[in-house]
């Protein structure tokens, strides 16, 4: 599985987001909704799913799928 | 001007073990269909008491499943009987001023289901694994919460938590402000979600279940209740506010009492004055006699002491119409106590049974008790015209309830 999708895996399961709204684009918080309770959810998520410790400040209600994406296509620790 | 205000029902929204909606509910009571089985969506094996009403089917299509994800099941539950008791009333929110709308809901235990998961994850796995939405999933306000949120609700809100004497309560205090001038409509009525392995363990523990898995109140060998989740949401409605817009009127809340036994931390009073009381209470405050109510719906726990007192304060209340017009029924026999919820599902099958001519008095009854002759038992359907209906509730630590419903 890809990065993209191992990401719209975690959007999807673990937010509940619908996999049509998830696209490249999407900003968290202003196109996709994803209020701060949320994103604690999106972030915790996303370090299970690559086993990284996200550092603060580095996934916000501002990113875009993209963003994240990136973020983890880089392998950054 | 107050006084002249007066509080009718016009909505009814039902999920339940038996059925959800007014037609689905009512009609499987009727059938006297036995909704209890032995609980299988978790091992409940080890447990004494584990057979339950679950409420099998829950189809919905209004709410998302990034709102459900959040959410503990009994706000779930809440949510949908709530909208369908909107719909039932046809009641438009958006020509409403929000501001006169509110909500009183009954719940005993909280949110359990979704609890248990993140205590869990908390002990085995650490503080980060805790989902950010566990505080406000779990407390009993959630579901007022998550309603007025869903439906813009911006009116007089409380959430009552007074084990199985909740809901009917909350009813009662919903009429009580509609009444009083505080709202105009308010959602009333109670939720419960206890089919969990911890909530199951505390309702165990309280030795009050039924480990026979038969709920038989009144009954010479009952062995207590046997539990059920639920939601029942009814629109409380002033009655010139119901007639402006053309509303179907079931009933009017003619009377509601509540009072307290005063005797010991969970069991009743023995005798039954506390409950007898509230029962006369209602009556005066409705200005009825006992001998005009139609239909009855005792608490019906199914305890040894809880129905014993029931019985004689019913004994004691009723004397005169007890056998003779008095049609009485317990038909959450059939389905569970569904706790906080239970005292709303009561009077949504009253108040339906009102609409139908129709009184199910079923009860599990096999073989009454002394005292409870009256008792008809199981699949019995009284049809005639249904006037007047009295529900009551009790609670552990002497909580007691009564509410008169009266047709229009």
């Amino acid at each position: 599985m890809s990065i993209e999708e191992r990401v719209n895996r975690v959007l999807v399961d673990g937010v509940g987001l619908e996999p049509k709204e998830i696209i490249p684009g999407a900003s968290m918080k202003d196109d996709l909704g994803v209020d701060s309770t949320e994103m604690v959810e999106v972030v915790v998520a996303l370090e299970k799913e690559f086993g990284v410790k996200i550092p603060d400040g580095v996934i916000t209600g501002a990113s875009r799928v993209s963003d994240i994406v990136s973020y983890f296509s880089k392998g950054i620790q | 001007m107050i006084q002249s205000r007066r509080v009718v029902i016009t909505g009814i929204g039902v999920v339940s073990p038996a059925g959800r909606g007014e037609v689905e509910f009512f009609d499987n009571l009727l059938e006297g269909r036995d909704f209890v089985k032995e609980i299988d969506h978790f091992d409940a094996s080890l447990y004494p008491a584990r057979h339950a009403g679950r409420v099998e089917r829950l189809d919905d299509e209004v709410f998302s499943k990034r709102l459900i994800k959040k959410l503990d099941r009994f706000s779930h539950l809440a949510l949908v009987a709530s909208d369908d008791a909107i719909n039932s009333s046809r009641l438009d929110l958006k020509t409403c001023d929000m501001e006169r709308i509110g909500i009183v809901l009954g719940n005993a235990l909280g949110g359990w289901g979704f609890a248990e998961v993140e205590l869990r994850d908390l002990y085995q796995q650490g503080l980060r694994e805790v989902s950010p939405y566990q505080a406000t999933a779990w407390f009993p306000a959630a579901p007022q919460g998550q309603v007025s949120i869903h439906c813009g609700i911006k009116g007089f809100a409380k959430t009552i938590i007074s084990d199985t004497a909740s809901s009917l309560l909350a009813l009662g205090y919903a009429a009580r402000a509609v009444k009083t001038g505080k709202a105009d409509v308010i959602l009333a009525g109670g939720v419960e979600a206890p089919l969990t392995p911890y909530a199951l363990l505390c309702c165990n523990t309280s030795g009050e279940m039924s480990v026979s898995g038969r709920y038989r109140p009144f009954d010479r060998d009952r062995d207590g209740y046997v539990i059920a989740e639920g939601a029942a949401v009814l629109v409380v409605e002033e009655y010139e506010h119901a007639v402006a817009r053309g509303a179907k009127v079931y009933a009017e809340v003619s009377g509601f009492s509540h009072t307290s036994d005063g005797v010991h931390p969970t069991d009743p009073d023995p005798e039954g004055r506390g409950i007898a009381r509230a029962m006369q209470a209602a009556l005066d405050a409705a200005g009825l006699k006992a001998s005009e109510i139609d239909y009855l719906l005792p608490a019906g726990l199914g305890g040894i002491k809880s129905d014993k007192g029931e019985a004689l304060a019913i004994n004691s209340i009723f004397a005169a119409s007890l056998g003779n017009g008095l049609s009485v029924g317990v038909p959450k026999s059939l389905y569970g106590n569904a706790l906080g919820a239970s005292g709303a599902l009561d009077a949504a099958t009253a108040l339906i049974a009102m609409e139908r001519g129709t009184a199910p008095t079923h009860t599990g009854c096999g073989t009454p008790d002394e005292g409870c002759g009256w008792v008809n038992g199981s699949g019995m359907v009284v049809e005639k015209d249904i006037r007047t209906a009295l529900i009551n509730s009790v609670g552990r630590g002497g909580v007691n309830t009564s509410i008169v419903l009266r047709k229009q």
